[in-house]
């Protein structure tokens, strides 16, 4: 590697947080990283492993926002920046929640007012410039809290690059983001590899990355080592297995649930036009759409929380509903997992047979320690654990998940495939699935799968579209908890 | 609910008046209402004129402005505060300790909302990005950063408010949406660090409001509001 090249150069870096006000935690041993202009560069890394925790600690956002000790160097044309004042202008960062960003609601008035900061009276041409490269010009004139996942994403990658910088840092790029725009934003990271910036991404969501990036680096255990792409690449047949469907009972199934002709609307710009729509025990629905489509309002709508414009809704057996919001956090209410337990068993016919099961249930996924407080979960985490306490305390019937494959890696996917699929042919409860994106479901055996377009309800006419292929998923597992994989870094 | 308060942020869009013409428009309305209210007229009749010609004048503005619905529907909070007056004046008048008789009791309701009509216009006519232009041109640049800050990340709020209701009451049912406590300081806290690693990263938007929009129009609308006032509390007072 020419090392005139290189802009940015992570040496020895050691980061550790203080616990529960005086333990020590290491999160990063030793981490070593070279990246060259124009190069583009793919971290990767189970939940936990601490791809937000270098990407912070890049920026140097880390020990100026949480209690943590930064040992090492990040270095920046040669020069030290962990510990600068503010972070260079050169390099720019877009963590995991793009909406923080904005501090103006108006999207015009926020990109312009802080262009202007770098060229005064030109700042609005400059916006309007950057914004037709990224081909976003048709969103300035939106409210920042109004846009989608995706199109949030893709405006802060453009407030990012207003000031030409040489190094963009992106968390989870693909967060939130339904399949169109993944295609979007990889021709965003294409148009600046053109302009010869280099780019760090860290993503859970990596397979549809792989053929843009120039290296790929595995973050295991604090240190990180250096991945050969094709090992990540499909270079075996899928493994392909007949789609049984393991939740067809014997005798004809009941009826949860029907819609007939249901018609809503928030204002009348967005009319949701759902049609019929029928549940019925032991059934796994799919609804797949965009950022938009209106998924969450039919979720809503099936839970109660709105009412529908026109056309009716009736219930044939009422059940308890469960709901799992798009970010797993908001479903916790106590301060450790064994009193979420509790709560949620006390509403059980059978408390303590409640708890047996869940407690069960979340050791066999994993989560062994049931006095650490649910906030303090991995995302992952969170959402294996609220689909314990749903799923197998049997006092929900009916289950409602909204993206619950986002945020998590292709093994953490799999296993959480796995919960819902047992969860419905074995204790026979009802799941209906929101998501984005159809890499998600690949692990899923769903009942019936339904199109959501423009607030349409589209039954699927091929069953078998979900590829079902675990090869991927395994092969992630072993990567990321087998042998070291390759070289240090 | 809350996710249609989150909505309700954008009220303030973009007005066809300059700010320094809105500034006049408002603090003349403002000025006009505290000069009748403590007039001390004593015709109800007058009080009554007084009135309607300042919401008459505010109407006709805003209706222009496109801004009639918003002002309509901050009226239902005005409201509010009016049949909250309303109690406390008839409570003063029956137990005896206020005024003396029910048209005292009806006077001191009118002047309540004169006094609180020309608030509800700047609820609807300026934006808290121009709230923060003003005070920081006027030197107040700490709570103006506040302001920024408080009001900037609000709406994520509202929203993250709404979907830990909709998740609690789905889980243990309506009476415990207090539950969401823990997650809703969290989040909080969390969006604070947000605000601050934006700063750090970004900085501040530099702040541009149109003080003038155009002038004939903005000076037309000055001149009308203020004539109309001036002439109406000329002719109420002799």
């Amino acid at each position: 590697m020419n090392s005139e090249s290189v802009v940015l150069e992570v040496r020895n870096l050691k980061v550790s947080y203080y616990v529960d006000g005086s333990r020590e935690k290491t999160i990063l041993k030793n981490i070593n990283l070279s990246v060259r202009r124009g190069e583009t560069v793919l971290v990767i890394g189970k939940s936990g492993s601490g791809k937000t925790t270098l990407a912070r600690s890049i920026i140097g956002l880390l020990n100026k926002t949480q209690n943590a000790t930064i040992e090492g160097e990040v270095l920046f044309k040669g020069k030290d920046i962990v510990n600068a004042d503010l972070p260079p202008e050169e390099i720019k960062y877009v963590g995991q929640n793009p909406y923080i960003y904005f501090v103006e609601y108006h999207l015009k008035r926020d990109l312009e007012g802080y262009a202007h900061r770098y060229y005064g009276e030109k700042a609005k041409e400059i916006v309007l410039e950057k914004s037709r490269f990224l081909g976003l010009e048709h969103l300035l004139d939106r409210f920042y809290y109004f846009l989608s996942g995706g199109e949030a994403r893709r405006v802060a990658i453009l407030k990012a690059i207003i000031t030409n910088p040489e190094v963009l840092i992106l968390d989870e790029p693909l967060m939130w983001v339904d399949d169109e725009n993944v295609l979007k934003i990889k021709e965003i990271i294409r148009s600046l590899r053109s302009m010869n910036v280099s780019i760090i991404i860290f993503e859970h969501r990596f397979m549809p990355l792989l053929d843009i990036v120039d290296n790929v680096y595995l973050l295991k255990n604090g240190i990180l080592y250096r991945l050969d792409k094709n090992r990540l690449s499909a270079t075996q047949a899928p493994e392909e297995q007949t789609r049984h469907n393991n939740n067809a009972p014997s005798m004809s199934p009941r009826k949860i649930l029907s819609m007939k002709n249901v018609v809503f609307s928030y204002d009348d710009a967005r009319v949701y036009e759902f049609g019929d729509f029928e549940l019925s025990e032991k059934e796994l629905i799919v609804l797949l759409g965009r950022n938009g489509s209106g998924k969450s309002t039919f979720l809503k709508l099936v839970s109660g929380q709105l009412k529908p414009k026109s056309g009716s809704i009736t219930w044939h057996h009422r059940c308890r509903t469960g709901y799992l919001p798009q970010k797993p956090i908001a479903f916790f209410t106590e301060i450790t997992v064994m009193k979420e337990i509790e709560e949620v068993c006390k509403q059980s016919k059978n408390p303590g047979g409640c708890r047996d099961n869940v407690e069960k249930a979340l050791k066999a996924l994993g989560i062994n320690d049931l006095e650490r407080s649910p906030f303090s979960l991995s995302w992952g985490e969170q959402i294996r654990t609220a689909l314990a306490l749903l799923g197998y305390s049997g006092v929900y019937g009916l289950l409602l998940l909204d993206e619950p494959f986002t945020g998590i890696d292709y093994y953490d996917r799999y296993v959480i495939a796995g919960i819902l699929n047992n969860l419905v042919a074995c204790n026979g409860v009802s799941v209906i699935v929101a998501a984005s994106t159809m890499e998600s479901l690949s692990y899923l055996n769903p009942s019936h799968v339904y199109h959501v377009n423009n607030g349409r309800l589209v039954p699927s006419r091929d069953q078998h579209e979900l590829a079902y292929d675990k090869s991927i998923a395994l092969k992630i597992k072993d990567i990321y908890e087998g042998a070291v994989p390759c070289s240090e870094n | 609910m809350f996710r249609e308060l989150a909505s309700l942020f954008p009220i303030a869009r973009e007005s066809r008046y300059g700010l320094l013409a809105r500034i006049a428009v408002t603090t003349s309305m403002t000025t006009y209402s505290l000069l009748i209210v403590f007039a001390g007229i004593k015709d109800m009749l007058r009080v009554n004129a007084a009135l309607a010609i300042e919401f008459i004048v505010i109407i006709a503005i805003l209706s222009v402005d496109g801004k009639l619905e918003h002002y309509l529907n901050g009226l239902k909070v005005i409201f509010l505060f009016v049949f909250l007056g309303a109690l406390f004046y008839a409570f003063s008048y029956l137990t005896g300790i206020g005024p003396k008789s029910v048209v005292q009791v009806l006077m001191g309701i009118e002047k309540t909302a004169l006094l609180i009509f020309p608030l509800t216009p700047a609820a609807t006519w300026f934006t808290p990005y121009e709230v923060s232009y003003v005070l920081e041109k006027i030197g107040m640049r700490t709570f103006s950063l506040i302001l920024r800050s408080a009001l900037s990340k609000l709406p994520l709020l509202f929203i993250d408010i709404s979907d830990a209701a909709h998740t609690i009451k789905l889980k243990y049912g309506s009476g415990k949406i207090y539950k969401s406590i823990y997650y809703l300081l969290l989040e909080s806290l969390l969006l604070g660090n947000a605000y601050y690693e934006a700063y750090y990263i970004y900085g501040l938007p530099h702040i541009e409001v149109e003080l003038i929009k155009n002038k004939r129009q903005d000076a037309y609308v000055v001149f009308l509001a203020i004539s109309t006032i001036i002439t109406t509390y000329l002719l109420i007072i002799y």
